[in-house]
């Protein structure tokens, strides 16, 4: 018997995900830059879907990347 | 009126002062429009992502303010046609958001004061428990996917890094 996991911003009660929370939104991205899926994260639809916004904005002002191919 | 969150990521080669001189500048167009500004968070330079223009590093700032809707068409075209100006980011701040910071916030001080009656007690900052229990996931489900989230911590302190204390003082280059 598995037990789904709880998402862990559920867990915290969060309501918001900022774009500026550049460290907490890292850990939902490959190391490629791309986002993690929901069923690896474990993170629930409506977390992820505040996430995906957050990534994306944070991507719009450069403090994450699209992809990891153009620098470094 | 609505409240509003700009972050605004301008050319390094202004310099620190043209920096300062441009948030100034965008600060008078909001005042100026009927609106207030209420916070006003300089990050100072930063190393950008991606390259945008050449350039691979940029001043950033964010400001909050309240005002009418209209303005912010006007901001926004003001900013597009600006060279100075690499990205810029207009959002809405509703209540949600604004609940949700009060929460955040009533949380961290909740914390260090648990801090401080326990020492020892290591509570880690946000995020800690997101790290290792992912780690922990991608154990037990094994998967072969290339692309492997290595957690690695080394960004933990970045976050917060828009202390403007970097190069008060003439820069060299």
């Amino acid at each position: 018997m598995t037990h789904q996991k709880p998402c862990r911003f559920c867990i915290e009660k969060r309501r918001w995900i900022d774009y500026k929370e550049e460290k907490v939104l890292r850990r939902y991205m490959t190391d490629r830059g791309k986002i993690v899926p929901r069923r690896q994260s474990g993170v629930c639809a409506k977390h992820q879907r505040m996430l995906t916004t957050a990534i994306k904005r944070a991507r719009h002002v450069a403090l994450l990347p699209f992809t990891t191919e153009s620098l470094r | 009126m609505q409240q509003y969150e700009g972050t605004f990521v301008l050319d390094p080669s202004l310099q620190e002062e043209g920096y300062n001189k441009q948030l100034e500048r965008i600060k008078k167009f909001i005042d100026d429009r009927g609106g207030r500004v209420i916070e006003d968070d300089r990050w100072g330079l930063r190393t950008l992502a991606y390259e945008i223009k050449k350039q691979t590093q940029g001043f950033y700032g964010v400001l909050e303010w309240e005002g009418p809707g209209e303005l912010i068409g006007e901001l926004d075209h003001m900013l597009r046609l600006d060279e100075h100006i690499l990205r810029h980011l207009i959002i809405h701040i509703d209540s949600t958001i604004l609940t949700a910071r009060e929460e955040l916030r009533q949380r961290k001080v909740a914390r260090t004061e648990a801090e401080d009656k326990d020492e020892r007690s290591v509570i880690g900052e946000e995020g800690d428990e997101h790290e290792k229990e992912f780690d922990e996931e991608h154990e037990s489900t094994g998967s072969p996917e290339e692309e492997h989230e290595s957690a690695g911590s080394p960004e933990e302190e970045q976050e917060s890094a828009g202390s403007p204390e970097q190069d008060d003082e003439g820069r060299e280059e």
